[in-house]
């Protein structure tokens, strides 16, 4: 049964209440990683202009976080509903042509990443077999390779959560505010 | 085949509403699926085109911008400009336009100019006889200004996907910018006078000399940027992150007017929108890979060599599709999906690369206030309730404005390459 408030909103479920938590912490990880890299930026021009050279491994470490706060950013943006997309069409077409363009379009998305999911995981363990490391802060490659993989993972697990509740519940958005 | 993978699944996708980076990475997989390369080449791909240095200042443009037009570096520049202009017909509207000149100094987000420089100047525009369609409609279009006018956040993604120089792009951006707004300028100004709009009064010395003592720091934020970069100080990226460091300064400790806990939600805000954006510079990395590893360039080339078009027709058509694309999608994604394209196809007949990307970049700021989609009308619409039937109609003299501009700066490349001598 359907439980739904007055203002036509879905009682948050406790799926609501995992995704909008691991939305928070997503995005927290995003905004930390953004925070590192603008302190490591500062730093390495200031020991670059008062000790005349920069730090070697802060370029490569600057770029790992920036992929970290992509793709765990992306994990927020997925649950919330965010991404960039064309939606000036889908948006006058009637509502159970919009239902079908969601289940198709989910399924062809969730389809997609999972299958680059599974190959990325391949390349993950074999940079780790290998022991492959970054040039400068000879850190293990497959570190900063697997927030891609890790990221892709829960943003196809997120899509499909999304698209259940969608189905089930066609009408109602979920409880919390930034679950839309 | 590769028609219905490459293009008719990728335009379904997308008129359904997927995400743009999931239906890149979906085209690109279909396209692997019907040749020959290893489904693992798109992680290596993705994971490439994140795993570049002067990428870093996309995020770090966002967040200054952010962190500036919340702490109230903006809006002091914006109130000294509008000091500043007065006492000259249409001084307000002018006034307006060149707020999104300093704005764009500082920010690459036109929705964030919009909402910005609105806030502050639709109030008074009205007051002062300007009418509503009128105002709204002056500070949606002048808000693209931000998007054309360095530090550029789609010039920057332009520069990696067509691997150009970033401070050239920059460089050659800087005139169109200012005729740009020249232009409206003049537009504006006919309009003033021929409303009989009064001459609003110029404040006194001391409000001047006033208004300049509080915001000495805000006006620094430019220099600090362009300087640090023409001035062989900083990297674009440096400068980004320099910019950022100045900002939080500046707003928590000489103005005061951000806390730290509202720099950690700016911070949370600034990393969703680097999410959004950056996602669509992986998946469009390995779309674009497959693109030039296909050989399909090479074979679009062929194609419009046998077309037999001249140089002229052929940025004409490119500024249609450009425009037209711009009205749907944001710069960044429309970039990332078109270079790969275009590129090979203008290089052939000689236009030189900094041109076609302020063209591309000009182009694409036109569309984002096109009736009917632009993305700046819906924002209007939203913040300033002016009904969207009006504001089509109102923005068309500026649309049209635009459109003669760019097609003074599609023709004449002397306007935007001139400046490069000095970097060159």
């Amino acid at each position: 049964m359907n439980k739904h408030r007055d203002d036509g909103k879905r009682r948050p479920t406790p799926v609501d209440r995992c995704g909008d938590l691991l939305a928070r912490v997503c995005l927290a990880v995003a905004a930390a990683a953004l925070l590192g890299i603008v302190a490591i930026n500062g730093v390495n021009v200031i020991a670059r202009y008062l000790f005349g050279s920069p730090f070697s491994w802060a370029e490569e470490l600057m770029l790992f976080l920036m992929i970290l706060s992509v793709f765990s950013g992306a994990i927020a943006v997925t649950w919330r509903n965010m991404h960039i997309r064309i939606d000036t069409f889908i948006d006058r077409a009637p509502p159970l042509v919009r239902q079908i363009a969601l289940l198709i379009g989910s399924l062809v998305s969730i389809g997609a990443i999972v299958t680059i999911v599974v190959a990325s995981v391949r390349i993950v363990m074999l940079l780790h077999a290998l022991d492959q490391r970054s040039d400068a802060l000879d850190a293990p490659a497959w570190v900063p390779q697997s927030f891609l993989t890790i990221g892709l993972a829960v943003i196809a697990l997120l899509m499909a959560v999304r698209l259940v509740q969608a189905l089930v519940h066609p009408t109602a958005p979920a409880g919390q505010g930034e679950a839309r | 085949m590769t028609l219905l993978v490459l293009g008719v699944l990728p335009a379904a996708l997308l008129a359904m509403g997927v995400p743009i980076f999931a239906v890149l990475m979906a085209a690109t997989l279909g396209g692997i699926m019907i040749g020959t390369n290893p489904v693992q080449a798109i992680h290596s791909a993705m994971f490439g085109s994140l795993d570049i240095f002067p990428l870093l200042a996309v995020p770090l443009f966002i967040f200054a911008g952010d962190i500036m037009a919340r702490g109230g570096i903006a809006r002091r520049l914006i109130e000294l400009i509008l000091a500043i202009v007065g006492g000259v017909r249409g001084s307000l509207g002018i006034a307006t336009i060149a707020s999104s000149e300093v704005f764009g100094v500082m920010s690459g987000s036109s929705v964030a100019c919009v909402a910005a420089i609105g806030k502050l100047t639709i109030p008074s525009l009205r007051k002062n006889g300007y009418g509503e369609v009128f105002s709204t409609s002056l500070v949606t279009a002048s808000g693209v200004i931000s998007v054309i006018i360095p530090p550029s956040i789609p010039m920057i993604i332009y520069g990696i996907a067509a691997q150009q120089s970033v401070p050239l792009l920059f460089l050659a951006g800087f005139v169109p910018g200012i005729l740009i707004g020249g232009a409206l300028a003049i537009y504006v100004y006919f309009y003033a006078r021929t409303k009989g709009i009064p001459i609003t009064e110029r404040p006194d010395r001391q409000s001047i000399a006033a208004l300049f003592r509080s915001s000495i720091w805000s006006t620094f934020a430019p220099i600090v940027i362009l300087g640090g970069i023409y001035g062989g100080v900083f990297t674009p990226t440096e400068a980004a992150g320099i910019a950022c460091i100045y900002a939080i300064v500046i707003s928590i400790f000489v103005h005061r007017e951000i806390s730290w806990r509202d720099l950690w939600d700016i911070s949370l805000e600034s990393a969703a929108l680097s999410a959004q954006v950056l996602i669509i510079v992986s998946a469009a990395g390995a779309f674009g890979w497959l693109i030039t590893t296909s050989g399909y360039p090479a074979q679009l080339i062929e194609f419009v060599d046998g077309l037999k078009l001249q140089p002229w027709m052929l940025l004409l058509v490119i500024n249609v599709i450009l425009l037209f694309v711009g009205s749907v999608l944001e710069p960044p994604a429309a970039i990332l999906l078109l270079t790969p394209l275009l590129t090979p196809i203008v290089y052939a007949v000689g236009v030189d690369p900094i041109h076609f990307g302020i063209i591309v970049t000009v182009n694409l700021a036109v569309g984002m206030f096109m009736p009917p989609f632009g993305l700046n009308l819906f924002a209007a619409n939203a913040l300033f309730n002016t009904p969207l039937p009006r504001l089509y109609r109102g923005v068309l003299p500026f649309l049209f404005v635009y459109l003669v501009m760019l097609m003074v700066l599609t023709y004449i490349p002397a306007i935007t390459l001139a400046p490069l001598a000095l970097l060159r």
